[in-house]
């Protein structure tokens, strides 16, 4: 990159906010999964804007210089989506961190995009309100990031996904125009108290882009009350069950029942090893589930219901297991599963929520036939339930990433297990060239209109050209 | 016997391939979410991250950039030296983390030593010589090391031993003075090496040159076997860290037991051996020193409990914890002797930072090491905020005396 596109970088937010030392370039090149040991990226220069403005002006630089330009989050994702392929500008968003408004009027929050989900929820929490879609990773996640990827997590199985919840944003287009999205748009208005106003709605185009229609600088969330009692519990299915466990799920959304995470024993296999857990040999799928009540008695109505669905479909009570899984999200989760836990390389994708047995028969015998079911690559299961919709996470266990033979099988084998999902119709989380082609082929004439939408918004290509859109010309 | 140890990346080799990448160790946000979780922290962070923003000075870059080395993917250059020895190694990435992260820094400081002597700090090679020649961190005389003790009477052979080292030998004599003048107020009888007393060699160590430290320890382990020593006390956490952590890979278990003041005093308090009478009408904090919470000593040894126990068995004082305290205080930039050397400017942002932090809570800040007092003192003057910074020996000193 030029060195006068560097420094009037330095210029719009300040020379101690821009960084071209090698020590930040590498620390760049890394990402939370080991898509930077796959995918090669090097940004050139680092650059930490504090406002909107500053963001505005370095989109608008990077289309004078013809250069690419990655918004980055909390570096949680694990499909490259922060990895700078064809270098130019990484816009760390962390100093973008303020809560502006909670209005309790209007129930919404609104933050800045790097502000982290998990501030937020601390200040929610206080004043007894409650986030819709809490991640279950840490306090890295960025809200602006997770709108780029429709952002997970507990609580989704009522209120759906980030994505759904949103009231407004604030965007730095790839021209570097800013635009307001929802009723924040209006002069003299209430504020971003509404995702809908007169004419259609814009605001997905952004929602689960990756980064690549724009920058999220400000975002307006619905929230919820915070439940007035909870109560985590776990049942148990064998391996042989999983058409029973799909069905004694579905069923638990039918009733509301407010998160389900499902997780295979590979997830305690290091724990058990180590005694840190007791899970039945015969139980293969364990599904933890997060119930809420109005109050005491309504608890444990709800929880009556769930054992008896539960048992109905032959599910076994596993005490306080689901605790360790999803009690605290966060700091105890990974306190208590990273003395055994590896770094990790799986896939997002969707598939209905009964579809299940076959979904998961594919995940097996995916990794049997690439020599991956067993307790050297912990082929674990995880996944969120959003209503009809499964959110599975697999994943593999790496031991070794410094052996690029395993870890170029490990890619291949993600490949062709992500081709075999596709074919069985499930829907991937991102697309891109992190993924084989059929992913985008199958989306036919959809993605020939994404297309030619991200050619309208971004004629230069310059905004994370990796992701979707397949790359830029050198 | 604890295993000899390995110097450099090599030691840490596979383990930092190992970091999961979960990202914790950056996060700006609480620990759990829910305010009313015992755990959450609403504004804990890496004082390195705080200052200079960018995710290199998270553990998890450092452990990547460390990794990138180990395995020859790249060679380090003046930003690596920055981004390893701006770190203060105050731990708080290892209380959130169990990785052993802070081994990381301490293996990529050996390794500059060994491999890339261009890039070890200028600073810190004076400071060896110091040590090396002269065995105290400052260069001074070694023959007025025992200064402070002098007209105390003090014995050479007894069943405790205190261990001032170079801070309180040198630069804050009243500090041992009042140590001496506890311990005998609780009818104790206690030894100093005087001048066979060597620097503890951490500052050396910490810096990547542990043949240095090593050369102390054996110094310092022998001399106070012959002293026939029991238990051995240390007024200085670097001190108390380098002898219960550092030393026994290089002698084996030690022959003797290791405590810091903190912990004798809160003993001598609880068995009524030490009277705390007089009232001290006072608005206090207490900063955690590092090397007493969160530096390998093993979760049973971390000291927090106890000197908020002797705070507050003082009459009158009226003591407040500032937001950031026991496993999550913020570092008072000292780095152990080392970022205060190599980056002072950047060290002194950091007392600014803890200074005010203490000014919001208290009129005194109480801490348990002489490096911290220095640091927390110059980062009130800089600062300007209306606050004192005590040792704690001495403010206990003023409570018990007659």
């Amino acid at each position: 990159m030029d060195d006068v596109v560097i420094e009037r970088i330095k210029r719009i937010v300040g020379p101690e906010n821009v960084s071209t030392a090698t020590a930040d370039i590498e620390a760049y090149k890394y990402v939370s999964g080991p898509g930077s040991d796959y995918l090669h990226g090097r940004p050139e220069v680092a650059v930490l804007p504090r406002s909107t403005e500053q963001v505005a002006e370095i989109v608008k630089l990077a289309n004078e210089a013809n250069t690419p330009i990655t918004p980055r989050g909390g570096g949680t994702g694990v499909w490259g989506n922060n990895i700078a392929r064809y270098g130019g500008i990484m816009l760390d968003m962390s100093l973008m961190d303020k809560i502006i408004q909670i209005d309790e009027d209007n129930m919404v929050v609104v933050a800045e995009g790097g502000c982290s989900v998990y501030r937020i929820m601390y200040e929610l929490d206080k004043r007894g309100l409650a986030f819709p879609a809490s991640p279950l990773y840490t306090s890295a996640v960025h809200i602006g990031s997770g709108v780029s990827t429709n952002m997970n997590g507990c609580h989704i199985s009522r209120f759906g996904r980030l994505g759904d919840n949103l009231t407004g944003l604030d965007v730095v287009l790839p021209t570097g125009e800013v635009v307001t999205f929802g009723s924040g748009a209006y002069k003299n208005g209430y504020g971003y108290w509404t995702r809908y106003v007169g004419g259609p709605d814009l605001m997905g185009l952004f929602v689960n882009a990756g980064g690549t229609m724009g920058v999220v600088t400000k975002v307006a969330v619905r929230v919820k009350p915070k439940p007035a009692a909870t109560k985590i519990l776990a049942y148990g299915w064998r391996r042989d069950q999983a058409e029973p466990l799909a069905k004694a799920l579905y069923w638990m959304q039918r009733d509301y029942v407010y998160d389900i995470l499902l997780l295979n024993s590979w997830n305690f296999y290091m724990a058990a090893k180590l005694g840190k857990v007791e899970l039945p040999e015969h139980i293969h799928f364990v599904a933890c589930v997060s119930v809420d009540g109005d109050d005491e008695e309504d608890l444990a109505h709800h929880v009556k219901k769930f054992v008896q669905q539960c048992i109905a479909y032959g599910g076994e009570d596993l005490g306080d297991l689901g605790t360790h899984a999803m009690g605290a999200p966060g700091y105890k989760v990974w306190v208590s599963v990273s003395p055994w836990m590896q770094r990790t390389q799986g896939t997002y994708f969707y598939n209905p929520l009964l579809k299940f047995p076959e979904v998961y028969n594919t995940w097996e015998q995916s990794c049997r036939d690439w020599g991956f079911w067993n307790g050297e690559h912990i082929p674990a299961w995880f996944s969120f339930h959003d209503r009809n919709t499964m959110d599975p996470y697999p994943l593999l266990g790496i031991s070794y990433p410094e052996d690029k033979e395993e870890m170029e099988r490990i890619w291949q084998f993600l490949q062709d297990f992500n081709t075999r999902i596709t074919k069985l119709g499930c829907t991937q989380y991102l697309i891109g060239d992190t993924l084989p082609p059929i992913v985008a082929e199958n989306l036919g004439s959809l993605y020939s209109l994404m297309m030619r939408v991200k050619r309208f918004m971004d004629p230069k290509n310059i905004m994370n050209p990796t992701k979707i859109f397949g790359g830029r010309e050198e | 016997m604890s295993p000899a140890r390995v110097y450099g990346l090599e030691r840490v080799k596979d383990k930092v391939t190992r970091c999961i990448a979960c990202t914790e160790c950056y996060g700006r946000g609480p620990l759990i979410p829910y305010a009313d979780s015992i755990d959450s922290v609403p504004s804990w962070i890496c004082p390195i991250l705080d200052q200079f923003k960018f995710i290199t000075y998270s553990a998890r870059s450092q452990q990547a950039l460390a990794r990138k080395v180990a395995y020859g993917h790249v060679t380090p250059d003046e930003s690596f030296k920055k981004v390893f020895y701006s770190c203060t190694t105050c731990g708080i990435c290892d209380t959130i983390c169990p990785r052993p992260l802070l081994d990381t820094v301490r293996a990529m400081r050996e390794q500059i030593k060994m491999e890339y002597p261009g890039l070890y700090p200028e600073a810190m090679s004076e400071r060896g010589k110091n040590i090396k020649v002269k065995h105290n961190f400052f260069g001074a005389q070694e023959k007025v090391r025992n200064r402070w003790s002098h007209g105390m009477e003090l014995e050479t052979k007894a069943d405790i031993l205190y261990f001032a080292g170079c801070y309180a030998s040198y630069r804050q004599p009243k500090t041992a003075q009042a140590v001496i003048k506890l311990l005998r107020a609780a009818g104790l009888k206690v030894a100093i090496l005087g001048g066979e007393e060597w620097c503890c060699g951490q500052p050396a160590g910490l810096a990547g040159d542990w043949t240095l430290e090593e050369e102390m320890a054996r110094h310092n382990v022998e001399r106070i076997k012959e002293s026939g020593a029991k238990r051995v006390i240390f007024s200085c956490p670097e001190c108390y860290r380098a002898f219960t952590v550092d030393y026994p890979h290089v002698v084996g278990t030690l022959p003797f037991a290791t405590s810091h003041v903190v912990e004798v005093y809160e003993e001598l308090i609880r068995e009524r051996k030490l009277r705390v009478t007089r009232e001290v009408r006072e608005s206090v904090t207490y900063h955690d020193p590092c090397s007493l919470i969160r530096q390998h000593l093993g979760r049973r040894r971390d000291v927090y409990k106890q000197p908020r126990f002797v705070i507050q068995s003082i009459p009158g004082i009226s003591f407040r914890e500032m937001d950031l305290h026991g496993r999550f205080a913020y570092c008072c930039g000292s780095g152990g002797g080392v970022t205060r050397e190599v980056y002072p400017k950047e060290a002194g942002w950091f007392a600014k930072v803890r200074a005010r932090q203490a000014a919001e809570k208290a009129g005194i800040v109480v801490t348990a090491c002489p490096r911290c007092e220095e640091s927390l003192a110059q980062g009130a003057r800089e600062s300007g905020v209306s606050l004192e910074v005590r040792d704690i020996s001495r403010l206990l000193e003023e409570a018990t005396g007659p």
